[in-house]
């Protein structure tokens, strides 16, 4: 790399953070009545009184917080369940193998896919219909119940497997074996080895994830819409509800109200910080006590379970999803649909085609200047061995550590103003924002496992850095670059408000898409569309796998 | 009599690594094992604490003061391990490291007493708060013997504890642990490579390709 | 196909449009002639309308994507069908881009809008025209049978928005699960009583959630001339008290026991084809023949009214103030509300959305085609739908979702 590179890459890499925190600073200036772009040109503290004065105002904030933590804590707890029961078993295994499709789906096709699980004419009563003599579904809140619950294990259901995702990798980078082995040498049950030794070292390394996670929960809107509370529904859809609003004074209070989220995002992770001090601080004579523990197999088994119905829950919510796209008449209590047929593809799949390229284009474009930046800043930033110390690197993550809904609105503010909203290349650069940080977080860490006597080899003979870069080390790491694009266009895929917002509604994507269908009357033509958000990532992951197998089928080296 | 193998056999992949081996060790004795890599004897470990990687087919008693704990599970067998890694968890301080192997339900103050006395014997008596990081190669291999010593184990396993260390402090390591164990009372079975490291009887597995693993006393 | 969607704008085209501008401006003041009518279809050649409706129905997007065929082939115009939640989103953002200066090259070209959305709109000054009494498919509307064409929920229309469909609150019912249904608000209460969890209406401030309010509050009130003025707190408390009276003793016998309430009238159909609940609310007469036809609903779904008439309006296309494609906009409109889209339309196996076309204005063979139009199972005829209930003033609507949220979310 050319000496001012590194100069380069420190100016661009500043560039994410401070569009960030410019939206998140900008969203204040409307919360306090000040937005020129909408004729609205004097600080007041009117938004406020608006806010304060909406009904049931406090039901949403505690309701809002209360799925979030909830939905953190117990993903949290179901992915320590699952390190600490399944490793080292074929349920491990297999996990591994279908974490990351399951992972690439977006939250919302998954959302639509409890909704057919578990409202009351979903498959789960349609099963019960039978034993409990049900002719129509039962008058049960199960889904968009008040309290979240359906929300909460929603979340759950495609946070827990991010977490352990994350888990898995930081388990590879641990002695887990020798401290098994030193922790029973001393007398300890494997699970108190779990407990005392592992999950203590592992708990900092996915730290972050955690409080990504939880600000994620916190925040989110499209799943909210699907399943979530409706009356009142959570702080950031009323915001959302806000911004649609015909009454244009509503975007103030709005406003407001996305620095009340942002509150309590912050509240939320210094709540969580200090729970995890008073943990600390209880269980540190817990810890040295001696308590060697019982092997309560029952506990185990329980605990394998418990993970496999997870993954199966989410796997099979999923699959309903396809079958209703094949259903032409499917009425309760039926389990099965009366009437199959290929209708519904044949009669909307052309209307699928549009916003299908729309998402393609987005999600291909925002990744492929996220790889590139990433291996950019890889390569030109110097490199420091512990990433969460590292400044620069960290802000990269700021995007996913704050409400979407806050610093979005805050840059839809400025864009407003320079009319620079509803268009493709805006709403490309919005998305970015999120593809970006996960590219980096995935790409970090193959770079650093990558062996840098290759490179020093290839310098050696080629004396060219561009030429070893190109022939060398880019060739080695395809298989790492291919599933980190797999990831970006997953990312990208996924997102919901950086389209509905930078996009001014124009910019149709497969989840936007969905998402309206969600309110609407045709639940397999809502299915057709959560199948081809299913279909997208799960094509680029397969591809990822796939093609180098089939590039490196005579070096087996490389197939490892 | 107080570690006893009986007829152990041990095999991978339809090869022979030992043909009943037998062996006994006293209380306060230590019994070095040598042999070429591959020969065994790190699989002898590993089944006789309980952490045989799966692949192996192995057979045999193994009495621990009399009782056979061949069936049960690793944390109930009572048979220490030192590694030639120190393993000092990173997450405590030397003291906590201590204070983890120590039996449950005892005082605290004799806990404190215990966790003192063991720090005397490493010869790093200021060192309770100490973060394990901050210590020396020797010094953490000493704290590693304690804590492992304190977890009254009734046998002894090392699988090259001094390989690690440099010349100098292999030497004084190596007396502080073979004074320890005899002063505890406890077997000792020692795998090494280097000839000095023995101290008292040696055996010598022979190859592993050869058909049987003949012990020589 | 997405940098399709962008709205690219080479300098020859942009020059197109600087002429047109001060031609257009000088139309909508002179009358249309038929000159001036073939001038506009010149100019809307090769024009892209962003045309945002609502999206949540089927049915309404298949239409369109017929009409979007059509304009291609016929008028050379791109009709675009941004579809969109709820158009009040659309108002909001047409009124932020006059606020922010953005008098033209909107992202709007064209809009499905009604009621209090349209009055919003003209009092912004955010919609072009009068151009609608131009248009060519404009002497074959009913204005007289159907005043609602001219006056939009007591908001005159004043040329500002084409009158595009009828509607008028109707009711579903499964037959198999009610088979006779109530025909008054104090006749739901009884039925609700006896068959508590099978009556639901969407929340407020959704559309059809909203009219169902207003049916009610006309039903129970003593006072309803009210209703046609202006809302104040005295005439509201003293004309919404017996609703809030009713409302709180119907909730805890509606689906779900009045905890929560379905989001539209449309995600009510699922409910009803599971038979979670017994009925559904829409402002489509021909909704439930239309759902029947595809498979949405079970075949024993009927359609009825309430016995003192139930609340009806017009639903209308506008363009915004701001739009590139002003041009484009009015053929599509003109189209749309031509005989032949509006025989298509009303057809129950396409959407079956009644017309605003009087049938004796048009051409021979168009009457034919109207009458021949099929009625679907469900659908009612026209002289059983009943009395058309104007809507009430549109002050009402915000104060009417304001109580209602204040009291039941």
């Amino acid at each position: 790399m050319l000496p001012s590179s590194q100069t380069w890459a420190r100016l661009l890499s500043t560039v994410f953070p401070f569009i960030t925190l410019i939206g998140t600073i900008g969203v204040f200036l409307p919360a306090f009545g000040w937005f020129p772009a909408l004729g609205f040109q004097s600080f007041s503290l009117e938004p406020w009184h608006t806010l304060l004065s909406t009904p049931a105002l406090g039901t949403m904030v505690a309701k809002t917080l209360f799925t979030g933590i909830a939905a953190t804590v117990i993903a949290l707890l179901l992915a320590l369940i699952f390190v600490v029961t399944c490793w080292n078993t074929r349920l491990w295994k297999a996990t591994e193998r279908t974490l990351a499709p399951l992972l690439a789906i977006p939250h919302s096709a998954l959302a639509i896919g409890v909704l057919f699980l578990l409202s009351p004419s979903g498959f789960v009563s349609r099963l019960l219909s039978g034993p409990m003599e049900w002719n129509r579904p039962p008058d049960i809140l199960t889904v968009n119940d008040p309290y979240g619950f359906s929300l909460i294990l929603t979340l759950i259901l495609k946070e827990a497997p991010y977490l352990v995702l994350v888990l898995i990798a930081a388990v590879r980078q641990s002695p887990v074996t020798r401290l098994l082995t030193v922790g029973r040498s001393l007398g300890y049950t494997p699970l108190q080895c779990w407990l005392k030794l592992v999950w203590l070292q592992l708990y900092p390394k996915i730290r972050l994830s955690i409080f990504i996670v939880l600000a994620f929960s916190l925040s989110v809107i499209d799943v909210s819409l699907i399943i979530g509370p409706a009356l009142p529904p959570l702080l950031p859809v009323q915001i959302l509800q806000w911004l649609q609003s015909p009454n244009i004074e509503m975007h103030l209070p709005a406003a407001a109200a996305s620095v009340l989220l942002l509150g309590l995002v912050l509240f939320a992770a210094v709540l969580w910080m200090a729970t995890e001090f008073v943990i600390k601080k209880a269980f540190k004579s817990w810890l040295t006590a001696g308590y060697r523990g019982n092997s309560k197999a029952l506990m185990v088994n329980s605990g394998r379970s418990l993970w496999l119905f997870t993954l199966f829950t989410a796997v099979a919510s999923l699959l309903f999803v396809v079958v209703w796209s094949f259903a032409w008449r499917w009425r309760y209590p039926d389990i099965l649909p009366s009437v199959w047929s290929l209708k519904v593809w044949g009669r909307y799949f052309p209307r699928v085609i549009d916003p299908l390229f729309t998402t393609l284009s987005l999600a291909t474009a925002s990744t492929v200047f996220g790889l590139a930046l990433s291996i950019f800043f890889l390569e030109a930033l110097p490199q420091t061995r512990n990433i969460r110390k590292n400044l620069v690197t960290s802000s990269f993550y700021l995007p996913l550590l704050l409400p979407q809904m806050t610093f979005l609105l805050g840059i839809h503010t400025v864009l407003l103003t320079l009319r620079l909203d509803g268009l493709w290349i805006t709403v490309m650069l919005s998305h970015l924002l999120f593809v970006f940080p996960y590219c980096y977080l995935n790409l970090a860490g193959f770079w650093r496992q990558y062996d840098q006597r290759y490179t020093q080899a290839g310098l050696l003979l080629s004396g060219s850095r561009v030429k070893t870069f190109i022939r060398v080390k880019l060739p080695i790491l395809l298989p790492s670059l291919l599933t980190t694009l797999a990831l970006g266009i997953a990312v990208s895929t996924a997102l919901y408000l950086p389209t509905v917002m930078m996009g001014a509604g124009r910019l149709e994507t497969l989840t936007t898409e969905a998402v309206a269908l969600s309110s609407g009357g045709n639940r397999r033509v809502l299915a057709l569309y959560a199948v081809m958000q299913q279909l997208l990532p799960v094509f680029f992951f397969a591809t990822a796998l796939l093609l180098p197998r089939w590039l490196f089928r005579h070096r087996k080296d490389m197939l490892r | 009599m107080s570690l006893e193998l009986i007829d152990i056999n041990l095999s991978i992949e339809g090869r022979t690594l030992l043909h009943d081996f037998s062996l006994t060790v006293a209380n306060g004795e230590t019994v070095s094992i040598m042999g070429p890599s591959g020969c065994g004897k790190s699989s002898l470990l590993g089944y006789l604490c309980g952490s045989l990687a799966p692949g192996f087919k192995a057979s045999g008693e193994i009495y621990v003061r009399a009782e056979n704990v061949t069936h049960l599970p690793m944390e109930k067998r009572h048979i220490g391990l030192l590694f030639q890694d120190d393993l000092l968890f990173p997450h405590m301080s030397v003291g906590e490291n201590l204070a983890f192997a120590l039996p449950r339900g005892l005082s605290r103050k004799i806990r404190q007493e215990r966790i003192s006395q063991a720090l005397e014997s490493a010869g790093l008596p200021d060192f309770h708060n100490a973060d394990p990081a901050s210590l020396s190669g020797g010094q953490r291999s000493r704290i590693s013997l304690m804590r492992t010593l304190l977890a009254e184990p009734r046998a002894l396993l090392l699988d090259e504890p001094f390989s690690r260390l440099d010349a100098d402090l292999r030497q004084r390591f190596r007396s502080f642990v073979f004074e320890t164990i005899r002063e505890q009372n406890i077997p000792a079975l020692l795998v090494t490579h280097d000839m000095q490291d023995c101290n008292g009887r040696i055996i010598t597995l022979a190859d592993t390709h050869a058909k049987t693993g003949v012990a020589h006393a | 196909m997405t940098l399709g969607k962008r709205r690219t704008m080479p300098a020859w085209s942009y020059l197109r449009k600087l002429l047109f501008l001060p031609i257009a401006l000088l139309l909508s003041t002179l009358s249309f002639a038929a000159d001036n009518w073939n001038d506009t279809l010149k100019q809307a050649r090769g024009q892209t309308v962003y045309f945002n409706a609502w999206g949540g129905s089927e049915e309404v997007n298949d239409y369109l994507n017929w009409a979007a065929r059509e304009l291609k082939s016929r008028y050379g115009i791109k009709l675009q069908h941004v579809k969109v939640d709820d158009i009040s989103t659309v108002v909001s953002r047409i009124l932020t881009e006059k606020s922010a200066g953005r008098s033209d090259s909107g992202s709007v070209d064209m809009m499905w809008i009604n009621g209090e959305n349209f009055k919003s709109m003209k009092q912004h000054g955010l919609l072009y025209g009068p151009f609608v009494e131009q248009l060519p498919s404009w002497k074959y509307v009913d204005t007289k049978g159907k005043p609602t064409t001219l006056v939009d929920f007591t908001e005159p229309v004043e040329g500002l928005e084409a009158p595009w469909g009828m509607a008028q609150l109707v009711f579903m019912h499964d037959t198999s699960i009610v088979p006779k249904p109530p025909k008054s608000m104090k006749e739901l209460f009884a039925f609700s009583q006896k068959n508590p969890g099978l009556f639901t209406y969407p929340a407020p401030p959704d559309f059809v959630g909203t009219t169902f309010l207003k049916q009610a509050v006309m039903e129970l009130t003593e006072h309803p001339e009210l209703l046609q003025k202006p809302v104040t707190d005295g005439a509201f408390d003293k004309v919404t008290k017996p609703l809030w009276a009713y409302l709180d003793q119907l909730h805890p016998l509606l689906w779900r026991k009045g905890r929560t309430f379905p989001t539209s009238s449309t995600s009510m159909l699922p409910l009803l084809d599971d038979g979670e609940i017994g009925f559904s609310l829409t402002f489509n007469p021909n909704a439930a023949s239309t759902a029947i036809n595809n498979g949405l609903i079970p075949e024993t779904v009927r359609t009825y009214v309430h016995d003192k008439g139930t609340i009806a309006n017009s639903h209308f296309l506008a363009i915004p103030f701001n739009s590139s494609s002003k041009a484009g906009a009015q053929v599509a409109i003109n189209f749309l509300m031509s005989p032949e889209a509006q025989i298509r339309k009303a057809n129950p196996q396409v959407w079956g959305d009644p017309t605003v076309l009087a049938p004796a204005l048009v051409s021979k063979n168009d009457q034919k085609k109207f009458a021949e139009l099929p009625l679907g199972v469900a659908t009612l005829r026209p002289e059983e739908l009943g009395t058309a209930l104007p809507e009430p003033h549109s002050s009402w609507v915000n104060a009417l979702e304001q109580a209602w949220q204040r009291r039941y979310r």
